[in-house]
C-alpha cells in the first residue's frame, strides 16, 4: 500500500493545485500575524473562533479537500492510469485506503497546521486550544477525504457536486435547516474542536455534542471508504 | 510456461454494449500459448474485447476465463497476466525505472531491483531508465511499458497495439522481443490493425470486423487469401477504349470496365503483373497514361473482403 500511497503523494504535491492550496492555507496564519501586530477591537478567543469558523471551517478546509479528494482517483481516471494499479493482484480496498490517506495528508495536513498556527499566534487558550484547532480540523479533513475520493470515483462531476455540499448544503441551508447540523462535516469539525477545548467556539448555537460529532465523523469516512471500493470492484476501468 | 493443459484464453460468446452500440458482438474464440494476432481496422472492437479479458470491463453478455479463473473481480488471477493497455499514458512524473519499479512492487514480486534490471535490459532501455517517462518518445515509451507489463514474468502477456508509434528499428527489437518471450512458452496475444506487424509476430490471428470474429486460424493461410483477393485499378488515360481493348488480351486483366471519357477501372488478382503490364500495352498503343490509383486497397476494404468470405 506504500507504493500507492507514495505515487498518490507525488500526484496531488506534484501539481500546480499544491501551490493555490499553499496559499490558502497560508491566508489564516496572515490574518493572524496581522491581527497581533495591530490594534483590532475584538477579543483574541473571538478573532480566534471567527477565523476557524468561518475562513478555515467553512472555506479552506472543505475546498482544499474537495481539490485532493477529487483528483485521488479523478487524476488516474482522466489520464487513464488507472489500469496499471486496478491490473495488479491487490484487493481493491488496497487501492482505496492509500488514495485516500494521500489525499488526507496532502490535503488536511497544511490546514491542520494552518489552523494550529493561526490560533497559537493570536494566543486564544493557549497551546491546547491550538491543538484542539488542529486535531478537530484533521476530524473534519478525514471526513471530507472519504467522501470527496469516492465522489471522483464515482462521477465526473465530483469538483462541482462537491462545491454545491460546501457552499450550497454546509453554508447556505445550514443557516435556515437546523437539522442540517447532522449532516454536515463542517459541523463535525466544529464540535470536535469544541470537544477538545471547551472555550473554542463556544458560541454557536445548537452544537452538536462532540461524541455525535466524532460518530457521525467516523461513519462518514468508514461509509463513503466501503462504497469507493464497492465502486471501484464494480466499476469499467478505463 | 502456461500452468493449464487447456487453452490459456477462453472467450464464449462475448458481447460489450455502450448506451445501444455494440462494440463487440458474439464473440468466442481460444488462444493457446505462442503468439495469437488480433487483428481488424481502428473500431473494429478489439481493445474492448481485450479489456473484456483482462478484466477491466464486464461483458454485458458472454464469459471470459484465464488460465481456467474469471478475471473479474478475481486481483489474483494478474500475477499470471501481464497487460499492456492501449493507451500510451503513463506517470509523467516518474522515471522509467520507478515506473517498472512501481510494477514490481504492485505485483509482489521477491526480488525487485533483479526483475526491474532485467525487465529494462529486455527492452533495450537501461541507458534511458532514469530520465522521466514524460520526456521519452512514443516508442520509447511503449518499450518501458512492455518492461512494466512483463517485470513480474507471467505466463500470459495481452498487449493492446504495442508497437504503435515505435520507429521501424524499435519495431523490429520489440518484435524480436515478443518472439523470444513466446519462445519460452508464454502465451502472448498482440492486437494491431496492421496486417504487416501481425505478420512479423503472430503464427495465428483472429480477425475482428465490425464488433464479430469474421476469421480465425494461421496467418498465412488467411495471408494467401488476401494475396488472391481482386484488386480494382482506376486508370486514367488520353483513350480508354483503345486502352481497354488492348488490355482485355492480358493474362493479369480480369475485367476491364470503361467509366466515363478518360477512365477505365481495371480488375486484376495479380496487381505486381499488371504493373508491368500497363505501361507496356500503353506504350504499344501509343496511349499516355495520366492516372493509376487502387481503388480498394484501403486496410478497411481488405478487413471487409477477408470477412465477407469472398477468399474462401
Amino acid at each position: 500500500m506504500t507504493a500507492i500511497f507514495g505515487l498518490t503523494v507525488r500526484q496531488l504535491a506534484g501539481s500546480r493545485r499544491l501551490w493555490l492550496v499553499l496559499a490558502l492555507v497560508a491566508l489564516p496564519v496572515l490574518a493572524a500575524v496581522v491581527f497581533r501586530t495591530g490594534e483590532s477591537t475584538t477579543t483574541s478567543a473571538r478573532f480566534a473562533d471567527n477565523v476557524t469558523r468561518t475562513l478555515i471551517g467553512s472555506a479552506i478546509l472543505p475546498l482544499v479537500m474537495l481539490l485532493f479528494g477529487t483528483s485521488a482517483f479523478g487524476n488516474e481516471l482522466v489520464d487513464r492510469t488507472l489500469g496499471y494499479l486496478a491490473l495488479k493482484p491487490i484487493a481493491r480496498w488496497r487501492i482505496v485506503l492509500p488514495k485516500l490517506a494521500a489525499a488526507f495528508v496532502v490535503g488536511g495536513i497544511p490546514v491542520a497546521a494552518s489552523g494550529f498556527l493561526a490560533v497559537a499566534l493570536v494566543d486564544a487558550g493557549g497551546l491546547r486550544g491550538a491543538l484542539a484547532t488542529g486535531v478537530g480540523l484533521l476530524v473534519g479533513a478525514a471526513a471530507y477525504a472519504a467522501l470527496f475520493t469516492w465522489a471522483g470515483l464515482a462521477t465526473r462531476h465530483a469538483l462541482l457536486i462537491g462545491l454545491v455540499y460546501v457552499f450550497v448544503w454546509e453554508a447556505t441551508l445550514a443557516a435556515y435547516l437546523d437539522g442540517i447540523r447532522f449532516l454536515s462535516i463542517r459541523r463535525y469539525t466544529l464540535a470536535a474542536i469544541h470537544g477538545l477545548d471547551d472555550a473554542r467556539l463556544a458560541t454557536i448555537d445548537n452544537p452538536l455534542s462532540p461524541g455525535v460529532a466524532l460518530v457521525a465523523a467516523a461513519i462518514v469516512v468508514v461509509g463513503f471508504t466501503a462504497l469507493a471500493v464497492r465502486k471501484l470492484v464494480r466499476m469499467d476501468v478505463p | 510456461m502456461s500452468s493449464t493443459t487447456g487453452p490459456t484464453i477462453v472467450v464464449d460468446g462475448v458481447s460489450k454494449w455502450f448506451s445501444g452500440v455494440v462494440a463487440v458482438s458474439d464473440v468466442s474464440l481460444v488462444v493457446e500459448p505462442g503468439v495469437t494476432g488480433l487483428l481488424g481496422p481502428n473500431g473494429a472492437g478489439k481493445t474492448t474485447l481485450l479489456r473484456a479479458i483482462g478484466g477491466l470491463t464486464q461483458p454485458s453478455q458472454g464469459t471470459v476465463t484465464v488460465f481456467g479463473e474469471s478475471v473479474r473481480r478475481n486481483p489474483e488471477v494478474y500475477r499470471r497476466i501481464g497487460y499492456m493497455p492501449e493507451h500510451e499514458s503513463v506517470y509523467d512524473f516518474l522515471s522509467g525505472r520507478a515506473f517498472v519499479e512501481l510494477a514490481a512492487r504492485l505485483q509482489g514480486v521477491p526480488d525487485i531491483d533483479g526483475s526491474v534490471r532485467r525487465a529494462i535490459e529486455t527492452v533495450d532501455l537501461v541507458q534511458h531508465q532514469d530520465r522521466r517517462l514524460g520526456g521519452y518518445s512514443r516508442g520509447m515509451r511503449q518499450r518501458m511499458r512492455l518492461a512494466a507489463t512483463l517485470v513480474h514474468d507471467p505466463p500470459l502477456l495481452v498487449l493492446d497495439e504495442p508497437l504503435s508509434g515505435t520507429d521501424p528499428a524499435q519495431r523490429l527489437h520489440l518484435r524480436d522481443v515478443i518472439r523470444g518471450l513466446a519462445a519460452e512458452g508464454r502465451t502472448i496475444l498482440v492486437s494491431s490493425h496492421i496486417l504487416e506487424e501481425v505478420d512479423e509476430l503472430a503464427d495465428r490471428i483472429h480477425l475482428m470486423v465490425s464488433g464479430k470474429l469474421a476469421a480465425s486460424g494461421d496467418y498465412r493461410a488467411i495471408r494467401q487469401k488476401l494475396d488472391d483477393r481482386p484488386f480494382l485499378v482506376r486508370v486514367d488515360c488520353a483513350d480508354p477504349r483503345a486502352l481497354a481493348a488492348g488490355l482485355v488480351g492480358v493474362e493479369a486483366v480480369e475485367s476491364v470496365e470503361i467509366a466515363g471519357t478518360v477512365g477505365l477501372r481495371v480488375r486484376s488478382r495479380d496487381v505486381a503483373s499488371l504493373q508491368r503490364s500497363l505501361p507496356v500495352v500503353a506504350r504499344r498503343l501509343s496511349v499516355r497514361l495520366t492516372r493509376v490509383e487502387p481503388l480498394d486497397d484501403s486496410l478497411e476494404s481488405v478487413f471487409e473482403y477477408l470477412a465477407s468470405g469472398s477468399g474462401g
